[in-house]
């Protein structure tokens, strides 16, 4: 556990030491402001609720996460210092766990900046805020997935922008699983108990039913069991490079 | 090479125990969810989800509903999704058994013609003609049909009750059959054998179960109540036999549902005085008494209820010539008098009654009551006699004392009743040889269902409904909602239990209630300002037409100062119709403006300040790192 920390440590202090982060958060409180605003017509529609915030958070993190996670270990890759991070007395995994935590903390910071817009709208009208809360929690555990998935891919490449194509790809796919476009190209063939797994692996699905202020065990138990998944090939293909 | 063999097998195992626990979770943890919604929005009711679970042939639900062109119609756009949300939770429910479709009819194609052709109405949307969809139709095996052709959100709190009815109906399509007992005519009398002439026609209210249901009508001095009846319609139980009672006692107790129409003084009971004692009044009232006392209610008796702040404004002759007056027996029931959250009222706009009694909860019962109908605070009890000889309604005021108490006058009770007949059934004359009733029962099994309404004269329908005359037609113009509420009732009490539990569920839309004050003020504001410059606006029209009115069919010739003055008139004219349209603009500047403010802070502000924090944090360390 130790090892852990130690991680997590070095790793939030190196995103906030740089101005990239800040960059980031910047862009991303940008981009959902202005996608609330003014594609989800959040003032227009004159309801006390975050609905419209929250149904762009599937398709800004296909873009913004990948650009977070794609330096989580291609770059220690690039600058060698990979090998000293095996070197040190922690376990493989908690470097893993530790990286994800720390990038997963990040994004919750940059989150957390849209809170101007709880308020806002608790100013505004009298919204169900015990919803708005397990909306942004379903965004985070989104967030979760995402990352999980993007770190794997770091894992896989020197290259940061292979692993950020490579992870939005990817990111892009888990999104439209759920999408009728999607799903009706496999009902035409496929049978339904195939449709129906394809169609619950979408992220959408599973976040639309949180931000309604349902919490569902089987949208819990996907996000937890994906990111457990994606941390675990992370940790495999870690193992493979270091045996290259 | 072994290695990656060995991490090869783990990524195909991680990823198959990833499917499977998803697979499993997707199949087995239906049900394990937690709505945290304030109005819990996404959980049925026990009661729909009982219907649901009972299905037994399946149910083909269709929405349609217009997603495009809603989408500059947020509240219709909204709406459509939470009707769609809780139809998918109508899917989950039915465990297979109810199959969902919703449709887009798109203009001119194939699913619009099928809306139509199922009664689906269409909204228009513009002026142009563009017009949407949102309506629900559910079909069962046997292909009958049941629709709500359109959907409004005025009617949210409806949604879950009129999508359960809905379900209900087709699960159990048979028409229901309605027993009546009634000491007033409420049915005609079958017409005259020797003439076949009809010698009096059903009172409205009774014609209108007559459309919905099966009618099977019984005397007053029935012993039994047939089995095929759901529902009891008891009107006026004036003096009836204990077998009679008996029978509606143990109808209720075995789950039948019953509405009772009981009156301190029912003013369509014809009955005369008797010859031999002219001065004593005839009885005109009814009650139930030994079935209400084991209800747990009872019914005030011999007065009746008065209410100077709703009664019915009536023309009473006087020395002086006809005089308008309130009449204090005679109640417009409107608003906070009807209960809002049950089905049975939360629709009506007002409910006409004469001269009705006041019910009330026993003090020690444990039944549940729901009033359905009550007065406000400023109603009081008059005595029964003092109407019937007294009928002068400025008397009546003159005496009226409010109690400050709310007063019942129609309500709902249910829960576990025990029987008015311990003994079983009562031994008339009649009933000796009939022997014991096998079928007794002492308490009963289930909670039982009455609406106890005390007034009977708001069936008859000189309270709610006039006629028009068209040719030889009779056409019912009711103004009153008298009628729907005795549809309601029996539909609700609808031999179901599920049905009669699902409640109004209260407040969905959260409106932008800074915004609503805004353009309630400004709108306040500038209708003033408007006013006035209407005013000036039209003086100034009046001026100027008076002046060309000097001049029409003289001269046309002005005088160079009248030219001045009409120039100036003329000027003003513009410059008033330019204000008003300024007036119309800065309505909805402010809200605008917030808006604009509000998009500002949010997409601009905030992250300009994480902006300037990071350079800040830049410069620091910078300086941190030189300085090191």
């Amino acid at each position: 556990m130790n090892g852990l920390s130690t991680i997590l440590k070095r790793e939030l202090r190196a995103y906030f030491a740089t101005p990239v982060a800040y960059v980031f958060i910047v862009i991303f409180l940008v981009l959902a402001g202005v996608a609330t605003f003014y594609m989800g017509g959040f003032y227009e529609r004159g309801q006390a609720d975050l609905e419209p915030f929250f149904q762009f958070h599937p398709w800004l993190y296909m873009f913004l996460i990948p650009a977070i996670s794609m330096r989580l270990w291609s770059e220690e890759r690039k600058a060698g210092t990979l090998e000293l991070l095996l070197t040190l007395p922690v376990p493989l995994g908690a470097a893993v766990v530790g990286k994800f935590l720390a990038a997963w903390i990040f994004t919750a910071v940059a989150l957390a900046g849209t809170l101007p817009l709880w308020l806002t709208v608790n100013y505004l009208g009298d919204p169900d805020n015990t919803v708005i809360f397990a909306g942004y929690l379903g965004s985070l555990l989104m967030a979760g997935g995402f990352l999980a998935i993007g770190a794997c891919i770091s894992a896989l490449t020197k290259n940061q922008v292979i692993a950020f194509v490579v992870s939005f790809v990817i990111c892009f796919a888990f999104n439209l699983s759920g999408f009728p476009m999607v799903i009706d190209m496999f009902s035409a063939w496929a049978p339904q108990a195939i449709v129906d797994v394809i169609s619950s692996f979408s992220f959408l699905t599973h976040f639309n039913s949180i931000v309604k202020g349902v919490i569902d065990v089987r949208d819990v138990v996907f996000f937890a069991t994906l990111i457990a998944f994606w941390l675990y090939a992370n940790v495999l293909a870690i193992e493979i490079n270091k045996s290259n | 090479m072994n290695r990656k063999l060995v991490t090869g097998t783990g990524l195909v195992v991680a990823l198959a125990l990833f499917l499977t626990v998803n697979i499993i979770a997707n199949q087995g943890l239906t049900s394990l969810r937690l709505d945290l919604t304030e109005n819990k929005l996404y959980t049925l009711s026990s009661g729909s989800k009982n219907i649901l679970k009972q299905l037994e042939e399946p149910i083909t639900v269709r929405l349609y509903y217009s997603a495009k062109e809603f989408a500059n119609i947020p509240q219709l756009l909204n709406y459509g999704k939470r009707v769609r949300d809780m139809l998918e939770e109508y899917a989950a429910a039915g465990d297979g058994k109810v199959k969902l479709m919703v449709i887009d009819p798109e203009p001119f194609s194939e699913a619009e013609d099928e809306a139509v052709s199922y009664g689906v109405r269409p909204v228009p949307l513009s002026a142009s003609g563009e017009q949407g969809y949102l309506g629900v139709v559910a079909t069962n095996a046997t292909d009958d049909v049941q629709a709500l052709p359109l959907l409004s959100p005025d009617r949210e709190d409806a949604l879950e009750y009129e999508l359960t009815k809905m379900v209900y109906a087709l699960a159990h399509p048979k028409k229901r059959v309605i027993g009546v007992i009634s000491t007033l005519p409420v049915l005609a009398p079958p017409p005259d054998p020797m003439t076949g002439r009809q010698r009096a026609q059903d009172w409205t209210s009774f014609l209108l179960l007559k459309e919905l249901y099966d009618i099977k009508e019984m005397t007053p001095d029935t012993t039994t109540i047939d089995k095929s009846v759901d529902t009891l319609v008891v009107v006026h139980p004036k003096s009836l036999p204990a077998a009679t009672l008996y029978a509606i006692d143990q109808f209720v107790l075995k789950g039948g549902k019953a509405m009772i129409f009981v009156d301190p003084l029912a003013e369509q009971d014809q009955a005369q005085p008797d010859p031999e004692r002219p001065g004593v009044p005839p009885k005109l009232d009814s009650d139930l008494e030994p079935l209400f006392a084991k209800w747990g209610i009872k019914l005030t008796p011999e007065k009746v209820v008065g209410d100077p702040t709703v009664a019915v404004r009536v023309t009473f002759r006087t020395q002086r010539g006809p005089q308008e007056v309130e009449y204090l027996p005679w109640l417009q029931l409107q608003g906070a008098a009807l209960n809002h959250e049950d089905f049975i009222t939360n629709e009506l706009n007002s409910v006409n009654i004469g001269t009705a009694g006041s019910l009330e909860a026993l003090p020690d019962s444990k039944m549940k009551v729901v009033p359905l109908l009550q007065t406000d605070t400023s109603g009081g009890l008059i005595d029964r006699d003092s109407i019937i000889f007294v009928r002068n309604p400025a008397g009546l005021l003159d005496n009226f004392k409010s109690d400050g108490k709310h007063h019942v006058i129609a309500m709902r009770v249910s829960g576990n009743a025990a029987t008015a007949y311990p003994d079983g059934r009562p031994t008339s004359e009649e009933q000796k040889n009939a022997g014991p009733d096998a079928e007794f029962v002492a308490t009963s099994k289930a909670p039982i269902n009455v609406i106890v309404v005390a007034d009977t004269d708001l069936l008859a329908d000189r309270f709610w409904v006039r006629f028009n005359t068209f040719g030889d037609m009779r056409q019912p113009e009711p103004f009153g909602n008298n009628g729907d509420f005795l549809i309601n009732a029996i539909d609700t009490l609808g031999g179901n239990d599920d049905l009669i539990s699902l409640r109004s569920r209260g407040q969905y839309t959260r409106p932008f209630k800074v915004v609503q004050d805004i353009q309630r003020e400004a709108e306040a504001q500038f209708r003033d300002r408007q006013k006035a410059l209407q005013d000036k606006l039209s003086e100034t029209e009046q001026k100027l037409a008076s002046l060309q009115g000097e001049h029409s069919g003289k001269e046309l010739i002005l005088t160079p100062e009248q030219k001045t003055e009409l120039e100036t008139f003329r000027q003003e004219q513009l410059k008033t119709r330019k204000e008003l349209r300024a007036v119309q603009h800065e309505l909805d500047a402010n809200i605008e403006g917030l808006g604009t403010r509000l998009k500002f802070l949010n997409t601009a502000l905030v992250p300009l300040v994480i902006a300037l924090l990071a350079i800040a944090v830049s410069l620091v360390t910078g300086r941190a790192r030189r300085g090191a």
